[in-house]
């Protein structure tokens, strides 16, 4: 294991769980491999990964860094992130939720868990730059998500037409406080139709 | 877009029955009054703004049309409360005033069910009559990736004071986010002595447009 990744930000409240082992989140802190990064409400925190990878963190997320040595795996329990990487990958970098594994190819994205179903979470994600590849874990289903367009994978396991979404323009991108606020106020569960509100008679 | 195309066909042939209808039904004194509306409807986060104008065929085999306009503001999560203007045949004007409860009924998979009840004072600027209509409802919901494909209402519309009543049925096919088509059936029974009603049956468009 070594030290390779670098806590940058935060705002609101961060843990860091290392094996048996609780910390604060503080700025400059190093991050390891296999460490949980925990964010609470109205909180996020911005991690530089090695060779040029930023995660902005939202709040409400349990995010574990997995594997980082040689090929890069992310593990979403809970919330979302978005993720820039910046130029080509020479390795494979992975982000996963419990059904869900996207694979990236050089790009900026958004990915977070949706409404909870029976059958499982909704995971949404939204390319900004570049493409990610989608795929279904233990099920033969993947495909590509373009630059601009979204895809919500429903309960986590059935793929939909990627496509542009409205509210995919509300996001926000920045990764650098210096040039704004790092806040992203779109609610996932705002993506979904109201049904209170279909009133046309 | 072939579902699309069926279930166009689908409306179209469920009002085609009912026109034919019409006449047979007028040497009983009761009417079939088949329409046709349009509705622009603007949603403006809890402001709702919206023109319509309809037009129906008439037992006296005229046309009358009515403009609607008005505004609906989301008072709560589960309550919607409304103001709209009514010019009906360019003869009376009409202003409503309308507050609509609903409750969402969670089910599985991707059916939901809404109950709601509307509730609309209307008072007739023209000859100074008022009248309360209740309409308490049940929306079923089809979604398909977890946005309506379409609903369908029934419910029980009653008239206060001169207690007029009947069935209430409404379909809306969403075939995008902008553009629905309904079928509204309103059977109003006017005499149960005599069982004399009137049935206004209406096919409509809703333009619908939302900025956010």
């Amino acid at each position: 294991m070594g030290a390779s990744h670098i806590l940058v930000y935060l705002e609101g409240d961060v843990t860091v769980r290392r094996g048996e082992e609780t910390f604060s989140g503080e700025e400059g802190m190093t991050l390891l491999e296999g460490d949980t990064i925990e964010t609470g409400k109205d909180s996020l925190a911005l991690i530089e990964l090695i060779q040029g990878r930023t995660l902005k963190v939202i709040d409400q997320t349990i995010l574990v860094l997995e594997n980082t040595r040689t090929d890069t795996n992310l593990s979403l329990e809970k919330g979302g992130l978005f993720v820039k990487v910046k130029g080509l990958l020479s390795d494979k970098f992975f982000v996963r939720t419990e059904t869900v594994a996207a694979g990236i190819r050089g790009t900026e994205f958004y990915v977070a868990y949706g409404r909870t179903f029976e059958e499982g979470a909704d995971v949404w994600l939204c390319v900004n730059e570049g493409s990610v590849n989608v795929e279904v874990i233990d099920q033969d289903k993947s495909l590509i998500v373009e630059e601009g367009e979204g895809i919500n994978i429903l309960s986590g396991r059935e793929l939909t037409e990627p496509r542009e979404y409205k509210w995919t323009e509300n996001l926000n991108w920045n990764t650098d406080p210096t040039e704004g606020s790092l806040v992203n106020e779109t609610d996932p569960d705002s993506l979904y139709a109201d049904l209170l509100d279909v009133d046309y008679f | 877009m072939n579902r699309h195309i069926f279930f166009l066909g689908l409306i179209v042939l469920a009002a085609l029955p009912l026109a034919a209808d019409h006449h047979l039904e007028e040497e009983q004194e009761s009417a079939v009054l088949p329409g046709a509306r349009m509705t622009f409807w603007t949603d403006l986060n809890k402001w709702d703004l919206l023109v319509q104008s309809g037009l129906t065929y008439d037992e006296d085999e005229t046309l009358s049309y009515k403009i609607v306009g008005g505004t609906y503001y989301r008072i709560h999560k589960n309550v919607k409360a409304g103001l709209l203007y009514t010019w009906d045949n360019g003869e009376d004007q009409l202003l409503s005033l309308d507050v609509t409860p609903r409750f969402l009924i969670p089910t599985q998979g991707e059916r939901h069910s809404v109950v709601s009840l509307k509730t609309r004072y209307t008072y007739n600027l023209t000859d100074e009559d008022s009248s309360l209509f209740l309409l308490p409802g049940y929306t079923y919901f089809r979604m398909n990736n977890r946005q309506p494909r379409w609903n369908v209402t029934g419910a029980y519309g009653l008239y206060l004071p001169d207690l007029t009543q009947g069935p209430w049925f409404h379909f809306l096919y969403h075939f995008s986010e902008s553009v629905k088509g309904e079928l509204k059936s309103d059977f109003l029974i006017t005499d149960s002595t005599d069982w004399i009603y009137q049935w206004d049956v209406c096919l409509g468009l809703i333009l619908a447009y939302n900025p956010h």
